[in-house]
């Protein structure tokens, strides 16, 4: 190589990872990363506010005020156990597992279900039997020795007593006045000695019957006399919104269910399913898509997004890190000693070395993260995850896709951060390349659901859009002829645009005073500076 | 001794604005020669073209028989007018960092470094970062990292600006040492004590155009010198004459006055004695002092002095 573009590759590497800020960042990794692993589960579940809702029921046999709190318990228990099935899947013994997934045969099937496959049975087992102290002593003997504990969410719904003073048969008349201190917290309830807040108020009223599917009531046009009413002050809380109507609403669709057959058996029935498997093609006598394969397909989407945005973060700091030394004018030295070509190369070099090594060390404690992963619910995916990153082409191929878009755009913001003084003109000149990077992603997202449809193909041979629409496309097979002209593609873009960006950086990096406008840019390659 | 640098004719022209008309320079070699002139009079637009990293609209330039001054990089040393250097640097890395860009070897660099930082006051400031560096010592880094590596000329853009009277000071001291060992130096400015006490030879620009070129003594000629003289006597005889003029009170002690004024260059001391002693006139004291160099700068580019209008820069923004 070039001796003087290597002492300007390696003058911007070492320059860069000295600095205090580039080893905070490096530092910052693994914490961010296990941030957003990890913490806003744990924040979910150990910052989780419990929600006080009354029930009202004013109906004639007031039975429906008890099967929404039956429902409710029933969606809880169903959660909990999610969680449970979740940790025998992480941490079954080997002797249970047939590559990442349990072994059916071996398992009772309470512990092959997920969250949406539990019954009111196993629910109403879990309630009724002791709850995560039963579900843990049916899934013991499948763990490893020294498994972490689950995690299991907290009741984020307490259901409380009508406050003693209120006056039940006035509630039909005029809710909002009796209820409104209560709800906006200018009164309080008395709980366990503790003053707490009513979040919201439950009132079935006396006319309320299970409505037909086309009914007006159905359909949310009903009145006060005959809808369910949810008071609260403002908008439902998510923990409510999410349980509270759904648990109403499976009291009267059962009632509804038991009424017509005449025979509560009927709900087990409207419990069955159709048994099915979901078969891929891909082993000679096809094999069950597992969930694995499901992370399998979104793993390189979601890493393609990362891919830009990492880039972007990279970029900002080429950008930045050029301005300072044209704004301290040393600029004029250097050019004096080498060509500005030189000068442009060994800073993409050097730049894009520093970006590797990020990059790097973000996958290497990426992966660690995986390995140490415990006692979260993410823990179920970290050895499928560590599985791909292994054994499927993502981790080269991001590797390929990061240098081709690094090379891609750094060319450009190398050349813009060559016209800058200020942060602020970094800010201006970097806008449209900005909403460049920000428009490649969602394009990328909306093909990638399609990864060998015409749209993913055409777009992996687009300049700027190949390198992470073949990113996304990382485990789905891409066709050969796709890999090798989408790198040729922007391969031949990345040679034209530093060939470009050498023409205006050479210009660039003596030009002074204020960013110019696309014009007098023309206009200045037009005469050579 | 050949000419190291050579100018001819050089234009070059920024929009309608036109930084160098017409300009030519010839500096030999050993040679420290001083480019004055007011700011925005087209020196820095110059220096560049002479270096190669601008091009002129047209003319002639050639640098130690080149064409290119990047073919003989390596043995020019530049410090630019405005200046920085990489602030997370130790002082002698950044030197030795630019040195190796020119050419030396590594571990030369760094040795030769900190040998400079040590002869010229700055040993102890060697594994200082530059940002923990005063402005005059990171100064004295910048102006050591253009001749790290020995080059023969030397090109200074304003190297005086901004140093206090000490660094002012050690910056002669430290191209008188250049000057010893035989190098070319070319320096601009618009102070003209240092191209007084420094250059051999002087070009003066203005609005892009070449004013005068030759040595100071040359340009001390182009005006007057002034004569004092300190009398008691009445010496309005001598305001009388035509060859005397621009007469001014300079001090008055009891009945002595000093005065000063210019005379014709065709009045010699000894007409100026005799006529004084003709009309009674007492000499307490005489003296003639010749013009300063600041005083031929002001003559010369006049009108330019007052309008730094800074036209270049905003022709290059």
């Amino acid at each position: 190589m070039n001796k003087a573009i290597y002492l300007v590759a390696r003058h911007e590497f070492l320059e860069t990872v000295r600095t205090k800020s580039f080893i905070f960042s490096l530092a910052l990794i693994p914490a961010l990363l296990a941030l957003g692993l990890f913490v806003p589960g744990w924040l979910a579940s150990s910052t989780a506010v419990t929600r006080n809702v009354v029930i009202v029921d004013m109906t004639d046999n007031g039975t429906y005020g008890d099967r929404v709190a039956q429902e409710l318990e029933r969606a809880y228990a169903r959660k909990a156990l999610a969680s449970v099935t979740a940790h025998v899947r992480a941490y079954a013994l080997p002797d249970y597992k047939i590559d990442q997934s349990l072994d059916a045969e071996k398992l009772p099937s309470l512990l092959l279900k997920r969250h949406n496959d539990f019954t009111d049975r196993d629910a109403d087992a879990f309630l009724q039997n002791g709850g995560l102290t039963w579900a843990m002593a049916i899934a013991m003997p499948f763990l490893r020795p020294g498994s972490p504990p689950p995690t299991i969410e907290s009741k984020s719904i307490r259901l409380v007593d009508l406050p003693h003073n209120m006056d039940k048969a006035g509630l039909a008349d005029d809710p909002a006045s009796l209820l409104r201190p209560w709800l906006n917290g200018d009164r309080k309830l008395v709980i366990s000695g503790t003053e707490e807040r009513l979040h919201a108020a439950v009132i079935i009223p006396r006319g309320t019957n299970p409505a037909a599917p086309d009914s007006l009531g159905a359909l949310g046009y009903g009145s006060m006399a005959d809808s369910v009413q949810i008071w609260s002050d403002g908008p439902l809380s998510d923990s409510l919104s999410s349980r509270l109507p759904s648990a109403i609403d499976a009291a009267f669709r059962k009632d509804a269910l038991v009424a017509a057959a005449g025979n509560p058996e009927i709900l087990d029935h409207a419990g069955y399913r159709a048994p099915m498997l979901e078969l891929d093609i891909s082993a000679p006598e096809g094999r069950e898509v597992t969930p694995a394969d499901m992370i399998a397909r979104a793993l390189p989407r979601i890493l393609s997004f990362m891919l830009i945005y990492f880039l972007y973060i990279n970029m900002y700091m080429l950008m930045s890190n050029t301005m300072e030394e044209k704004a301290n004018r040393i600029i004029e030295v250097l050019v004096n000693s080498i060509t500005p070509n030189q000068l442009m190369v060994g800073k993409l070099l050097g730049s894009s070395l520093v970006a590797l090594t990020m990059f790097s060390f973000t996958v290497v404690t990426f992966m660690a993260i995986m390995l140490l992963a415990g006692g979260s619910m993410f823990v179920e995916f970290s050895g499928v995850i560590l599985g791909l990153l292994v054994n499927t082409p993502i981790l080269p191929a991001m590797l390929v896709y990061f240098v081709l878009g690094y090379f891609l755009f750094a060319g450009i913001f190398l050349t813009l951060g060559a016209f800058c003084e200020t942060a602020k003109d970094v800010q201006n000149l970097s806008t449209p390349v900005t909403l460049l990077m920000l428009v490649v992603p969602l394009v990328v997202w909306a093909f990638a659901d399609d990864p060998s449809g015409s749209g993913a193909r055409i777009l992996s041979w687009l300049p700027f859009f190949g390198p992470f629409m073949m990113m996304a496309r990382a485990t789905s097979d891409p066709q050969v002829a796709d890999i090798a002209g989408s790198i040729a593609v922007q391969i031949l873009t990345i040679g034209g645009l530093l060939w470009a960006s050498g023409k205006v950086f050479r210009i660039a990096v003596l030009f002074t005073g204020k960013a110019p406008k696309i014009g007098q840019l023309i206009r200045l390659l037009r005469t050579g500076g | 001794m050949g000419a190291v640098v050579s100018l001819s004719n050089i234009h070059k022209q920024y929009g309608n604005h036109v930084a160098v008309d017409d300009l030519s320079m010839q500096v030999e070699a050993g040679q420290v020669y001083g480019f004055l002139g007011p700011n925005g009079a087209g020196k820095t637009t110059s220096i560049r073209i002479l270096l190669g990293i601008i091009d002129q609209d047209s003319g002639q330039r050639e640098i130690m028989g080149h064409s290119r001054a990047f073919d003989v990089a390596r043995r020019i040393g530049y410090l630019p007018e405005e200046r920085g250097l990489y602030k997370n640097m130790s002082a002698e890395r950044v030197i030795a960092y630019l040195g190796r860009l020119k050419g030396m070897d590594g571990k030369a660099a760094i040795n030769r470094a900190r040998i400079l930082l040590d002869r010229y006051g700055l040993g102890d400031a060697a594994k200082k970062k530059v940002k923990q560096l005063s402005k005059g010592m990171a100064q004295k880094v910048q102006v050591l990292s253009t001749f790290v590596h020995d080059p023969d000329l030397l090109v200074l853009d304003e190297p005086f600006s901004g140093l206090d009277p000490v660094n002012q000071q050690i910056l002669e001291q430290l191209l008188s040492d250049m000057r010893e060992e035989g190098k070319t130096i070319i320096f601009s400015t618009h102070v003209m004590q240092h191209a007084e006490r420094l250059c051999d030879r002087i070009g003066l620009i203005a609005r892009g155009r070449d004013v005068f070129s030759g040595t100071v003594r040359e340009a001390k000629r182009l005006l007057t010198p002034h004569i004092h003289l300190r009398t008691a006597q009445d010496i309005t005889p001598l305001k009388q004459l035509s060859v005397i003029s621009d007469v001014t009170e300079v001090n008055r002690e009891d009945t002595m006055i000093e005065w000063r004024f210019e005379a014709d260059k065709s009045l010699t001391v000894e007409r100026l004695v005799e006529l004084c002693a003709k009309n009674g006139i007492g000499i307490d004291h005489f003296a003639m002092i010749e013009p300063s160099l600041h005083e031929v700068f002001v003559h010369l580019v006049g009108q330019d002095t007052r309008q730094e209008t800074g036209a270049e820069r905003e022709a290059l923004s």
